[in-house]
C-alpha cells in the first residue's frame, strides 16, 4: 500500500543581528591536524603535535594549538578528541562562527515546526520597522542549507530584544511525505520550493530530503484513510489487513492482481495539517463473501492456467498459494474441496480454451510410470489422511538398508514449510546412517545445515528438459536406490511446525514413493550419482 | 512441288513380333479378374471415430483428409478430447481443430494410428494401425491393424511420449508459444517395447522385431515396405532365406523407387509385385507370423505391431484378392510370354512407362525417294524393317516409294537453245546461199539473153542448179529435222567452194558484159570528141587574128611621145649598166653595208618598241614582248643569218622584257660585226650608187607617165582587145578540155576491167558452225537447276535410253 501525501505552504524569512556557526571547508589547516590526531590515537598531546609539526617549533605554540583546540570544542579538557572534532575529521568541515546582519528564511509547518531553509547577510537592515521575534525555536539548532546543503546553526541573537524584520512572503515551499506501507524503511519527506532572495531575487530549491524527521507509525494512518474513504460495499479487515470488496465491478486488472487503488480528497489529518488530493496505490483486496471467493479462485485458476501446461501437481501448489494468500485466508475451507477435473470443466465452460486445453491434456495425456520399471515390493503408497512421522516414512522406504550417502532433487524446496519438511526427511535418513546429503533445486535456499551440499537445476540439467518430478536416491552397501516420489513432501500437514522432529506425525495426502529402474531415472541424476560413487571409491 | 501424288507406290508387309524381348517390366496379372473392392480405410476409421467417448488421439505422418477432419466438431460436441500428432501442419486444419482439439507437430512421426478412449479407466479401449497413406488411396488392400490390449497400452504411451515432446503445437485460434509446449510432467519414453515396435535414434526394436519374424520363415515370406533402401540390411537375410528355399514374395508401390530389385538379381525364389495404391505395408512368415508397419519414406521413426494368426491370415487373403491389381515383374522375357494387355517398364529411379500391347501395329516407314529411277519403276526399294521397339504382336510394315522428281525450278537446258541458234545461223546461212546461187542464175539468164544474140558463150549454168539442188535439199532435211548434222562440216565446206564458184561465175559474167558496153561507150564518145577538136581549132585561128589587129590600134603613139620614150629608155639602160657595174665591182662592200642598215633598222624598231612598252600595263608587256617583239626579232636575226647570235644573248635569261629590248640593243649597236669600216673611196663609191639608183627609179616614172598619157582617148579599142582577149582564152581553154578527154579515153580502146572487190559474195563467206559438244538427248527433255542437269523423262519405256543419255549428259535421271 502506497501513498503520497503533499502540501504547499508560504516560506517567512526574518533580518536581525546574529552570530551563525557554518561549516565551512577552506580551513584544512585545522582539518589536517584533526585527521592527525583521529589516525594517531585520538589523544592530543604536546609531544603528539611537536612530532606533527617538527623540533623547531617552540613549545608555546605548541601548547597555544592546544588550547585553541579545546576552546573551540574539538578536543575534550583531557586532550581527547570530540565528537565534534572526529566529525570535522571524517567530513572536513570546520565550524566557523560569523556575526552579522543575516536573513533568514523559515518555515512553520505542522510537521516540520519552525525549519530554517537558508541564511544570507543582509545590508538594509531597518531597525525601525522590526517586531519582537520569538527566537527559542531558531537558537541552537543545525539546520542544512537547501540551497548548498551546508550545515549551519544560529547561535544567539545579538539584541536583547531580539526585534527582527520579519517578511511573511519570502518564497513558496511543497511537502511531499511518501508512505509505503509493506516497505520496511521509513516514510520519506521532501521539500522543494522558491525563495525571495533578497540580494539574488529568485532561489529554487528541489526534491530535498529531509533525514531523521520520521517515526512514525504510517501503516495506521494509511489504514485510517482507507477506512474513511473506502467505496460502499467495501469493508476494511483489519486482522487480515485487506480490504473485502464485491467482486463485480473489479477490473481484470484488480482481481487478478488482488489490488486496487482509492482516491483520497484533499484532506486535514489531526496534528498533521492539511493535505492536497492524492491517491493511495495497491491496496491489498480479497472477497467479501463465500460465493465471491469461488469465483475469484476460478478467475485466478483461470489466469494461472493461460501460460502453458499445468500439471494437477503445479495446479495443486497453486491452490494452496492461493490458500495462504491473506485474500482468501477466510475461505480456504472452499479452495479445500476444489477438484481439477470440475477446475477443468469450468474453465471450458467460461470458453477460456486456452487455459481449457492446459488443465485438460495434461489429464488427458498424462503418462504414468510403466510398471515395468518399478522395483517390486519397493513401493510406498500413502493414502490420504493417513498419520504418518517422517521417521515412518523413510523406514518403510528403507527396510533393513544402510543408506550412506542421500541425493534429493525437487523443484519445491523454497518456502520454510517445504524447507523444514525436507529437513526432518534428510535428518531422519541420517538416523538411518546417512552421512552425504545432496539437494538438487530451483533456487539458492537457506538451509542452515552445512552438511547439505546444495546443487542447482541449471547445472544438474543443464541442456535438457528439466523434471518435474521429484526424485531421491539413497546408496547402500555401493548400490543405489531410486525413487520417484508422485508428489512433495509438503503433502505432509503438521499442526504446527514449530517443534517438529523426525517423530511428529503429520497428516498425509495422496502419495507414492516408488523405487524405480535407472532407464526411467533423470538421466542428469543418474550421472550424478555415478560422479558421488566414483569420489566414494577413491 | 507438284500436288500429284500418283507417281507414289504403296508397300505393306506384315511380320510377327512374337519374339520381342522385353527388359525389366511389370506384367499385369488377371487383369480381367474383378477386384474386390474393401471398406476404404477412411470409412472404417469415421465409424471408430464415433465410438469414442471422452478422448480420441490421432497420429498421421500424411495429410488428414477432410473427412476425417469433419469429425472432430462433432466429438467435441460430445466432450470427446481430440489430440492429433502429425508431422506437418496444413492451414486448413485450422478450422476443424480450433477449440475443439490439439494438434501437435513432430517431424517424425509415422504411418496412421488412432486410438479411441486408450486410459486405462476408460470402457472403450481400441486402437488402430495403418499405413501411412492408408487414408489418401483407394483400391490399395486398405488393411486396418487392430492392437490388443497390450499393444494399445504401449501405443498410447508412445503416443503421449512423442506428443508432448513435439516441437510444434497448433490449437486453431493461436499458435502457442514455444514456452508453454513443455509438458508439465517428466516424460519417459516407450523403452523394451513388447508388442508396439518402433525404430528410434538409439533403439531399432522394429528392425530387430522384423529381423526375427523373417528368420522364422520356412516355406514363405511376403513382404510389403515401404521404402527397401531403409531396410538395406534386410536384404541379405531375404536373400539368404531365398537360397533355402523359402518362397518370397516382395510387394512395392509401383510409384517408388524399385532399384533395390537390382540386390536380389540371381536369386531364383524371389518374386517381385507392385500395386498402384500400396497402402499396406507388413512381413508375413508362413501362416502364422507376421508384423504390420505404419509404412515410411524413413525407417527411422517407423511403428509396428506384431499381427496374430488371424491378422496374418487376413492380410494374405487381402493380398490374394488384389491378385488382380498386382503387377509381377520380370527382368527379361519375350512378348508371346506376356498374356496381358498392358506392361509397364521399369525405369530405375526414372519414371514408369506404362504401355498397351496392341494386337498389331503400323510401322509407317514414310516415303523413301529413290533416287535411281530404274529402281522406282522396278519397285525393289525397302526399308530396312525394325520391330524391336514396337510393343505389338503383329507389325504392318507399311512404306512408300516415290522417283526422283523434276525440280519445279528447273529451267529448261542452254543446250537446247544453243542448237537452236547454231541451226538458225546455219539455216539462214543456207538460205543466203541458195537465194545468191539464184541471184548469179537469174544473172546470168539475163546476161546470155541480152548478149546471146551477139556473141556465142557456152553456158555452164548446170552447175549452178546442180548446187542449188543440193543445198535446198539439205534445207528440207534441217527443217525437218531429219538431217544429219555430223554432214554439216563438209556441207559448209562444200557451201565454200560453191560459193567461190559461184563468184567467180558471176565475175566473169559481168566482166564479159562490162567489156562489152565499154567498147561501144568508147567508140561513141571518140568520135564526137573529135568532132568537136575540129570545131576548136578553126575558132581560135579567127580570134588570133582579131586580136593582133586590134594590138595594132592600141600602141599606136604620137611621134614626140615616142621619141622622148626612146630617149628615157636609152638613159635607163645607161644607168642600169652602171649600177650593175658597181655592185659586180664592190659586191663585199654593199654586202656590209645592206647588214649595216638592217642593223639600224632593227635598233630603230626596238627603240620605238621600248618607247611603246611605257605605256603599257604591267601584264601585257610580257605577252606584247612575247607576242610581238621577240618573233619579229627572231626573224630579223634569221634574215641576217645570225641566229645564233640571238640565242646567245637569249642566254642571259634576263627576266625584264624591255632590259632584254635593251640588252639587244646594246648589243647590236657594239658588235663589231656589223661595222664596216669604210675609207672615202669606198665612201664615194657607196654614195654614187646610191645616187645612180635613185636616178633610175626616177626615170622609170618619167616612162610610166608618158605611156598613161598616151592611152587616154582609147579606151573602146582597150575594152575591145580585152574582150577579144577573154573569148580567145576561153576557146583555147574549151580546146584543152577536149584535148584532155581525148587523151583520157586514148587513142585506142583497151579494157580494164573493174576491180575484183567490187563483185563480193553478199554474205560472209567467213561461215563456221560453232555447234555445242553435246547432242541434245536422244530422249527426256534435258533442265538445269543451278549446275545440276536433270533429264527428265515421263515413261518406263524410256528408261533405258534415258540412262545412257543422262550418263553422256551428265544430267540426274528424274521423273515429270
Amino acid at each position: 500500500m502506497r501513498l503520497t501525501l503533499r502540501r504547499k505552504g508560504q516560506v517567512k524569512s526574518f533580518e536581525s543581528i546574529l552570530t551563525i556557526e557554518s561549516m565551512v571547508s577552506n580551513r584544512q589547516d585545522i582539518v589536517e591536524l584533526v585527521k592527525f590526531i583521529k589516525t594517531n590515537g585520538g589523544l592530543a598531546n604536546e609531544t603528539l603535535l611537536q612530532s606533527k609539526m617538527g623540533e623547531g617549533v617552540p613549545k608555546i605554540y605548541i601548547s597555544g594549538i592546544l588550547n585553541h583546540l579545546k576552546s573551540i570544542g574539538l578536543l575534550n579538557p583531557n586532550g581527547e578528541l570530540s565528537t565534534r572534532g572526529s566529525r570535522i575529521a571524517s567530513t572536513g568541515l570546520v565550524p566557523v562562527e560569523g556575526r552579522g546582519q543575516f536573513a533568514i528564511y523559515f518555515i512553520e509547518d505542522e510537521i516540520l515546526n519552525h525549519l530554517v531553509l537558508y541564511h544570507e547577510r543582509s545590508k538594509n537592515f531597518n531597525k525601525s520597522g522590526g517586531t519582537k521575534l520569538d527566537s527559542d525555536p531558531f537558537v541552537g539548532n543545525s539546520y542544512r542549507s537547501v540551497i548548498d546543503s551546508a550545515e549551519f546553526k544560529i547561535k544567539h541573537f545579538e539584541s536583547k530584544n531580539q526585534s527582527a524584520y520579519l517578511n511573511q512572503d519570502s518564497g513558496i515551499y511543497e511537502l511531499v511525505w511518501e508512505i509505503d506501507v509493506d516497505q520496511t524503511v521509513h516514510s520519506k519527506i521532501y521539500l522543494s520550493g522558491e525563495l525571495k532572495s533578497v540580494s539574488r531575487n529568485i532561489l529554487r530549491y528541489r526534491s530535498h530530503e529531509l533525514e531523521g524527521m520520521n517515526d512514525r507509525t504510517t501503516s495506521k494512518l494509511v489504514y485510517k484513510l482507507i477506512e474513511d474513504h473506502k467505496q460502499e460495499g467495501m469493508r476494511w479487515n483489519d486482522v487480515t489487513e485487506c480490504l473485502e470488496v464485491p467482486l463485480d465491478g473489479l477490473s481484470k486488472e484488480q482481481y487478478e492482481n488482488l489490488s486496487l487503488s482509492l482516491n483520497i480528497p484533499s484532506l486535514s489529518i489531526k496534528g498533521l495539517g492539511e493535505f492536497e488530493a492524492t491517491k493511495i496505490h495497491s491496496i491489498a483486496i480479497g472477497p467479501k463473501h463465500d460465493q465471491d471467493a469461488k469465483k475469484w479462485i476460478l478467475l485466478l485458476v483461470e489466469k494461472f492456467l493461460e501460460n502453458g501446461y499445468k500439471s494437477s501437481h503445479e495446479i495443486l501448489g497453486y491452490l494452496d498459494e492461493l490458500r495462504q494468500h491473506r485474500a482468501f485466508i477466510n475461505y480456504q475451507y472452499i479452495l479445500d474441496t476444489i477438484k481439477i477435473d470440475e477446475l477443468a470443466r469450468e474453465v471450458k465452460e467460461r470458453k477460456n480454451y486456452n487455459s481449457y486445453w492446459n488443465i485438460q491434456a495434461p489429464l488427458d495425456l498424462f503418462m504414468d510410470v510403466d510398471e515395468r520399471f518399478i522395483v517390486r515390493n519397493r513401493r510406498v503408497d500413502i493414502t490420504p489422511g493417513k498419520e504418518l512421522s517422517m521417521m515412518e516414512l523413510v523406514q518403510e522406504i528403507v527396510h533393513v538398508e544402510k543408506p550412506e550417502t542421500l541425493v534429493f532433487s525437487s523443484k519445491f524446496v523454497k518456502n520454510p514449510a517445504q524447507i523444514k519438511k525436507f529437513i526432518l526427511f534428510v535428518e531422519s535418513f541420517r538416523s538411518k546412517g546417512v552421512k552425504d546429503v545432496l539437494l538438487v533445486t530451483k533456487e539458492p535456499v537457506e538451509l542452515n545445515d552445512n552438511t547439505i551440499q546444495l546443487k542447482l537445476y541449471d547445472d544438474v540439467y543443464s541442456g535438457v528438459i528439466q523434471p518435474h518430478d521429484r526424485y531421491f536416491a539413497y546408496q547402500s552397501e555401493g548400490g543405489w536406490h531410486r525413487f520417484k516420489m508422485t508428489a512433495e513432501l509438503d503433502q505432509c500437514r503438521y499442526r504446527s511446525l514449530l517443534n517438529v522432529d523426525i517423530h511428529t506425525k503429520g497428516v498425509w495426502q495422496d502419495i507414492s514413493f516408488m523405487e524405480v529402474t535407472p532407464e526411467i531415472f533423470p538421466v542428469k541424476l543418474n550421472d550424478k550419482l555415478s560422479e558421488i560413487e566414483g569420489v566414494h571409491h577413491l | 512441288m507438284t500436288t500429284d501424288t500418283s507417281y507414289i507406290k504403296h508397300f505393306e508387309q506384315k511380320l510377327s513380333n512374337s519374339q520381342l524381348t522385353l527388359e525389366n517390366i511389370w506384367e499385369r496379372l488377371n487383369e480381367s479378374k474383378v477386384f474386390v473392392q474393401y471398406e476404404p480405410l477412411k470409412q472404417t476409421v469415421i465409424s471408430k471415430l464415433r465410438d469414442a467417448e471422452e478422448l480420441v488421439c490421432i497420429c498421421s505422418s500424411n495429410k488428414i483428409p477432410k473427412e476425417i477432419l469433419q469429425e472432430i466438431p462433432k466429438l467435441s460436441k460430445r466432450g470427446v478430447r481430440v489430440y492429433i500428432l502429425t508431422s506437418s501442419y496444413e492451414e486448413f486444419y485450422q478450422d476443424f481443430i480450433s477449440e475443439k482439439a490439439i494438434l501437435r507437430v513432430d517431424t517424425n512421426v509415422t504411418g496412421f494410428m488412432i486410438m479411441i478412449d486408450p486410459k486405462p479407466k476408460l470402457e472403450t479401449k481400441s486402437g488402430y494401425l495403418a499405413g501411412a497413406n492408408g487414408l489418401d488411396v483407394e483400391g490399395g488392400l486398405g488393411y486396418l491393424g487392430a492392437f490388443n490390449g497390450e499393444q494399445l497400452k504401449e501405443a498410447y504411451h508412445y503416443f503421449i511420449w512423442r506428443f508432448w515432446n513435439a516441437s510444434e503445437e497448433y490449437r486453431g485460434y493461436r499458435e502457442a508459444n514455444t514456452a508453454s509446449l513443455r509438458s508439465p510432467f517428466d516424460i519417459y519414453p516407450l523403452i523394451d517395447p513388447d508388442s508396439f515396435f518402433y525404430n528410434g535414434w538409439e533403439q531399432e526394436y522394429l528392425s530387430e522385431r522384423i529381423k526375427s519374424v523373417i528368420e522364422s520363415a520356412n516355406f514363405e515370406l511376403h513382404i510389403g515396405i515401404s521404402n527397401y533402401r531403409e531396410y538395406n540390411d534386410l536384404i541379405p537375410l531375404v536373400v539368404s532365406k531365398a537360397r533355402l528355399g523359402v518362397k518370397v514374395s516382395v510387394y512395392t508401390d509401383l510409384a517408388i523407387d524399385h532399384s533395390f530389385i537390382k540386390e536380389f538379381e540371381d536369386v531364383e525364389g524371389i518374386q517381385f509385385y507392385s500395386m498402384k495404391s500400396f497402402d499396406s505395408f507388413f512381413v508375413l512368415a508362413d501362416q502364422q507370423k507376421g508384423i504390420l508397419l505404419s509404412g515410411n519414406q524413413s525407417k527411422q521413426y517407423e511403428t509396428g505391431i506384431a499381427l496374430s494368426p488371424k491378422g496374418v491370415g487376413d492380410l494374405r487373403s487381402r493380398l490374394k484378392a488384389s491378385k488382380s491389381e498386382l503387377w509381377i515383374f520380370r527382368n527379361q522375357t519375350t512378348l508371346d510370354q506376356v498374356s496381358g494387355s498392358k506392361v509397364i517398364f521399369e525405369g530405375f529411379k526414372q519414371n514408369l512407362e506404362e504401355k498397351n500391347i496392341k494386337e498389331s501395329e503400323v510401322v509407317d516407314y514414310g516415303t523413301i525417294e529413290v533416287a535411281n529411277l530404274r529402281n522406282y519403276f522396278e519397285g525393289i526399294i525397302k526399308p530396312e524393317l525394325n520391330q524391336d521397339k514396337v510393343l505389338a504382336r503383329t507389325i504392318i510394315h507399311k512404306w512408300r516409294i516415290s522417283p526422283k522428281m523434276l525440280d519445279p525450278k528447273a529451267k529448261i537446258d542452254p543446250l537446247y537453245a544453243k542448237w537452236e541458234k547454231e541451226k538458225d545461223k546455219f539455216i539462214k546461212y543456207l538460205e543466203q546461199v541458195v537465194e545468191y546461187a539464184e541471184m548469179v542464175s537469174n544473172e546470168r539468164k539475163t546476161v546470155f539473153a541480152s548478149l546471146l544474140g551477139r556473141f556465142f558463150q557456152k553456158d555452164d549454168s548446170t552447175d549452178i542448179d546442180q548446187i542449188k539442188k543440193e543445198l535446198e535439199a539439205a534445207l528440207s532435211e534441217i527443217k525437218l529435222g531429219v538431217y544429219n548434222w555430223q554432214e554439216t562440216k563438209t556441207l559448209v565446206e562444200t557451201i565454200k567452194s560453191y560459193s567461190n564458184s559461184l563468184l567467180q561465175q558471176q565475175f566473169e559474167l559481168h566482166e564479159k558484159q562490162e567489156y562489152y558496153e565499154k567498147k561501144e561507150l568508147w567508140e561513141k564518145e571518140n568520135k564526137e570528141l573529135s568532132k568537136e577538136r575540129k570545131q576548136l581549132d578553126v575558132a581560135i585561128d579567127q580570134k588570133k587574128e582579131e586580136i593582133a589587129l586590134i594590138e595594132s590600134q592600141l600602141t599606136e603613139v604620137g611621134p614626140e611621145a615616142a621619141k622622148h620614150l626612146k630617149e628615157l629608155e636609152k638613159e635607163i639602160m645607161h644607168l642600169e649598166e652602171e649600177i650593175v657595174t658597181t655592185e659586180l665591182e664592190n659586191e663585199e662592200l654593199i654586202y656590209f653595208k645592206q647588214i649595216e642598215q638592217k642593223i639600224l633598222d632593227i635598233c630603230a624598231d626596238l627603240d620605238d618598241r621600248i618607247k611603246k612598252f611605257g605605256s603599257l600595263k604591267k601584264k601585257e608587256k610580257r605577252n606584247y614582248y612575247n607576242n610581238k617583239v621577240k618573233p619579229g626579232l627572231i626573224e630579223n636575226f634569221e634574215d641576217l643569218g645570225e641566229i645564233e647570235l640571238f640565242n646567245q644573248m637569249m642566254e642571259n635569261n634576263i627576266s625584264d622584257s624591255k632590259e632584254i629590248m635593251k640588252y639587244i640593243m646594246k648589243e647590236l649597236a657594239t658588235n663589231s660585226k656589223f661595222r664596216v669600216d669604210t675609207d672615202e673611196d669606198q665612201e664615194a663609191i657607196l654614195i654614187q650608187y646610191e645616187q645612180n639608183k635613185t636616178e633610175k627609179i626616177g626615170l622609170e616614172n618619167k616612162v610610166k607617165a608618158i605611156q598613161q598619157q598616151n592611152q587616154f582617148g582609147k579606151k573602146d579599142v582597150q575594152k575591145k582587145l580585152q574582150q577579144t582577149q577573154k573569148e580567145l582564152n576561153k576557146l583555147e581553154h574549151e580546146l584543152q578540155k577536149v584535148e584532155k578527154k581525148q587523151e583520157r579515153i586514148g587513142n585506142e580502146f583497151s579494157f580494164t576491167p573493174s576491180k575484183r572487190q567490187d563483185f563480193k559474195i553478199p554474205f560472209s563467206t567467213n561461215f563456221s558452225l560453232n555447234f555445242p559438244n553435246e547432242d541434245l538427248p536422244k530422249t527426256g527433255t534435258l533442265y538445269h537447276i543451278g549446275n545440276t542437269r536433270q533429264l527428265a523423262i515421263k515413261k518406263q519405256e524410256e528408261i533405258a535410253i534415258g540412262e545412257l543419255e543422262s550418263d553422256r549428259l551428265n544430267a540426274e535421271l528424274v521423273l515429270s
